[in-house]
């Protein structure tokens, strides 16, 4: 489709508070899910042609922001390969500003990097289990059986 | 997706809803920036310049390195039979028959190419699997890193704007499945009480395999009702003798931690047993091993504990079996129950055996009882083990799948663990899927053969054995297909390009024929005459408005679909529908009766059969829907003459967890739900007692 800076911040309006949301809960901290969501803003407006229907511009641009936030975590979690020992300093601890509950951080802590994905998904994105495995390139079954497991793995902590 | 879930979602939104966007996000500073954008292309590379540093920097807490989501570019499939000479036959069972069939004509590139389940000689061969995939993510994601956007990014867009509400309303419907039916591939239960139960006297959990016990969450053996409690930690035993319903005993997992909790139990009543299912997590052993270990390398156990019912007032436990991770399902068959467990590995640089052999009662697998998966990659294990109730601490026999994640089927002599692999390309999406079978008599474990075969299947319904034959109905991209894979899994006859643009919603399967439901504006009822597995032919086609999600033969020529029904102007679905089917003529099979629950929006039985109580015998058919009003139980009754007779609906007090289940001992029907139970007269239909636990 056609799009100006306009038209797209009007689509963004309805979706940003989401995307960010997503973001947080999937990036350490506010700054990384700030720089994660305006990645994805501008990959999404680059590629605006080839987005073929308005209605479907939620799923795609979480896609892409879902995208971002893997390749960003997976390099990072790389880098931190490169230089072990560090871990105890990147366990966050309360008085970091995590712009976010606690227990939300501490129970999305709790899963693995694709679990955290299905479980935001399905949180800010309100995606069923057919979606994101489309979007996650998974069987949806295979989405479903984990998003069972993360859920229980969360329900401890979020009290 | 069950209450307890949804719940957990609900509490993450709710917990989540005052969250701040920071300033720059605000729509009227990112049109600015991207006008700014629009008139100069550095000031946007400045900004990715920007971002990808903070990237760089980012201090992620992974020590895991993720799963894999999608087919690695660089992985290729092979068949294991490059490989045979280094892998241990120990488990093979008729490798030698195997063999000799194989010599002709396995080009077949559709599906059904035959190979022997491999089995690992030692734990290094296991640990290669693991390290390939390892190594497959490294690979992963340094190619994402360079591949541009397109390829990867968009995917989702064509996928998600084409399939308008329909396919939404039902994948939610499928979502539902989580719990009982489609994580688990759950499936079973207990002919067992047949023996006693031959004159109908009381009722039995809805089974996918006639002679093959499912666990459940109620139970009854004629006279006492077994309830899981909505807590999970307690299993309620109640006496219905008396005038009214009265709590006899309780059996509790309590004293095993606050992480234990019950899914599932089984009532043998001619062994006097109850068998229930409980897991736990335990973070603990992650934690000593690697302190500050903050990923998730919970390690999940799930035990199977007996307990002796000679008085069911009495109950006492006699002992259990355990194993390493996630319940995924049960079956009971001739007094042995097999227990099926999920397990993924917690990649980790340094690994050792612990950390990717799993546990069955405290000791490491031996390497022979661990399968090998048909690619070269995995970190997933279905755990199989079987137990004689008789000698409930000990394992009769059990071995492990490695594999990448999949579902069971269990005939009355084979296990099938089956899973499907998706391949993105160009938004098109391929799958195939790969089936394992595994032989399974009185207790003994046998690996036999692998197979596959294009496309997916709906549920374990669309897979069945008859006559050494496998029968499957698949969905592959746009179209459907029905195979037929010999003893070998090797394909033996094929239907291809059904109903294009469809989905298979539901399938039943019956000696030579099979029948299954597809839709997309209407719900047309196929029949398969397999009575020639090589040459398997669609014999009928019937359509008619709305779809049936879950199909049950009703005695002679009948079946029953229960479904929803859609408006054909709106396509909009309005209400629970009960179909009847008159299958006296396989090639014109025709819909004599139909029932419409209006404003009843949805029920349990289309992802879960066991919430369904279907007695052709008595002529009853209960279960549970959901309206406005709340949850409602119906009982139907189906007269030749005047339809589908609704002879009950009543209000569901309880408000659980977990599903609605309906039971009958002679004249009484129980409802369950949580911890309420509400009893009614099967003559009457009047409420008589009730019990909230």
């Amino acid at each position: 489709m056609k799009c100006d800076a306009k038209i797209f911040a009007q689509m963004y309006e309805a979706v940003y508070t989401d995307l960010y949301r997503f973001a947080l809960c999937m990036m350490k901290n506010r700054q990384e899910a700030e720089d994660a969501v305006s990645e994805a803003v501008v990959a999404a407006y680059e590629n605006i042609g080839k987005l073929k229907k308005e209605e479907a511009f939620k799923s795609w641009i979480f896609t892409i922001l879902s995208n971002i936030c893997r390749k960003r975590l997976r390099k990072a979690a790389k880098e931190q390969e490169h230089s072990q020992g560090d871990v105890y300093s990147q366990i966050p601890s309360q008085e970091t500003d995590l712009g976010i509950a606690v227990d939300v951080r501490k129970a999305f802590f709790l899963l693995e990097e694709e679990e955290q994905m299905i479980v935001g998904l399905s949180v800010f994105g309100g995606y069923n289990s057919q979606e994101i495995g489309n979007s996650l390139k998974m069987n949806p079954n295979t989405v479903r059986s984990k998003r069972s497991r993360a859920l229980q793995k969360m329900e401890c902590v979020l009290r | 997706m069950d209450r307890r879930e949804q719940e957990v979602l609900d509490r993450l939104r709710e917990k989540t809803a005052d969250v701040e966007t920071p300033e720059k996000l605000r729509p009227e500073n990112i049109c600015q920036m991207l006008e700014e954008k629009d008139q100069g292309p550095e000031r946007v590379q400045e900004i990715r310049k920007r971002t990808w540093k903070a990237c760089a920097l980012a201090a992620a807490c992974v020590v895991v390195v993720s799963l894999a989501v999608w087919k690695m570019p660089g992985e290729n499939r092979y068949l294991p039979d490059t490989e045979v000479g280094s892998t241990s036959s120990g488990r093979n069972a008729d490798r030698s028959e195997g063999n000799t069939a194989d010599g002709k004509a396995s080009e077949d590139t559709d599906g059904g190419s035959r190979e022997e389940i491999a089995c690992a000689k030692d734990y290094f061969q296991v640990y290669d699997y693991v390290k390939a995939y390892q190594e497959s993510m490294r690979q992963a994601s340094d190619i994402m890193e360079k591949e541009s956007y397109d390829e990867d990014i968009y995917v989702g867009e064509a996928k998600n704007s084409g399939n308008a509400d329909r396919s939404v309303a039902s994948a939610e419907a499928a979502d539902g499945a989580d719990m009982m039916a489609d994580t688990g591939g759950a499936e079973y239960i207990a002919e067992l009480g047949a023996a006693d139960n031959a004159s109908g006297e009381y009722s039995e959990t809805n089974v996918r395999q006639e002679g093959v016990d499912e666990a459940d969450i109620v139970k009854t053996d004629g006279r006492y009702l077994y309830v899981l409690e909505d807590n999970n930690k307690e299993i309620a035993v109640i006496d219905t003798k008396g005038q009214k319903m009265e709590k006899a005993a309780s059996i509790s997992v309590e004293d095993r931690g606050d992480n234990c909790s019950i899914y599932e139990f089984y009532v043998i009543p001619d062994q006097k047993k109850l068998a229930l299912i409980c897991g736990s997590m335990e973070s603990q052993f992650m934690l000593e091993r690697y302190p500050g270990y903050m990923g998730s390398g919970a390690q999940e156990t799930t035990t199977v504990i007996t307990y002796d019912i000679q008085d069911p007032s009495h109950p006492s436990e006699e002992g259990d079996v355990s194993q390493s991770g996630n319940y995924n399902s049960s079956r009971m068959a001739d007094g042995y129950l097999y227990l099926f467990s999920e397990w993924g590995i917690s990649i980790m640089d340094h690994m050792e055996p612990r950390d990717y052999i799993p546990m069955v009662n405290g000791e490491s697998m031996k390497a022979e009882n661990i399968c090998l998966p048909p690619g070269r990659e995995a970190y997933w294990y279905e755990i199989v083990t079987a137990v004689d109730l008789k000698k409930p601490k000990e394992v009769k026999d059990s071995i492990a799948l490695f594999s990448k994640g999949g579902q069971i089927y269990v005939s009355n002599e084979n296990i099938y663990y089956y899973e499907t692999e998706w391949e993105y390309k160009d938004t098109v999406s391929n799958c195939v899927t790969t089936v394992r079978k595994v032989a399974y008599k009185d207790g003994e474990l046998k690996a036999k053969v692998q197979g596959e075969f294009k496309g997916y299947l709906n549920d374990s319904f669309s897979i069945d054995e008859y006559k050494g034959n496998l029968r499957v109905v698949t969905t592959e991209g746009e179209t459907n297909s029905v195979y037929v894979l010999d003893k070998n899994l090797k394909k033996i006859g094929s239907i291809k390009d059904l109903a294009e643009d469809e989905r298979v919603y539901s399938a039943r399967f019956m000696g030579e024929v099979g029948y299954f439901v597809t839709f997309r504006e209407t719900d047309p009822l196929f029949s398969v005459d397999l009575s020639d597995p090589k040459n398997p032919k669609i014999v009928g086609e019937l359509k008619i408005p709305g779809f049936s999600d879950y199909l049950h033969f009703y005695g002679e020529d009948r079946l029953l679909g229960i479904g929803m029904n859609v408006d054909e102007g709106t396509q909009i679905t309005d209400g629970v529908k009960l179909s009847m089917f008159d299958i006296s003529d396989k090639t014109d099979v025709k819909e004599t009766d139909t029932y419409v629950l209006e404003h009843v929006y949805s029920t349990d039985v289309s992802y879960d059969y066991k919430a369904a109580l279907i007695d052709p015998g008595r002529n009853i058919i209960g279960f549970s829907g959901y309206s406005m009003g709340g949850e409602k139980y119906f009982l139907f009754e189906f007269d030749e003459e005047e339809g589908f007779i609704c002879n009950m609906e009543e209000d569901i007090n309880g408000n659980g967890m977990s599903g609605t289940r309906g039971v009958y001992i002679k004249d009484i029907l129980y409802v369950v739900q949580g911890n309420v139970i509400e009893a009614y007269g099967l003559k009457d239909y009047k409420k008589v007692d009730d019990l909230i636990l």
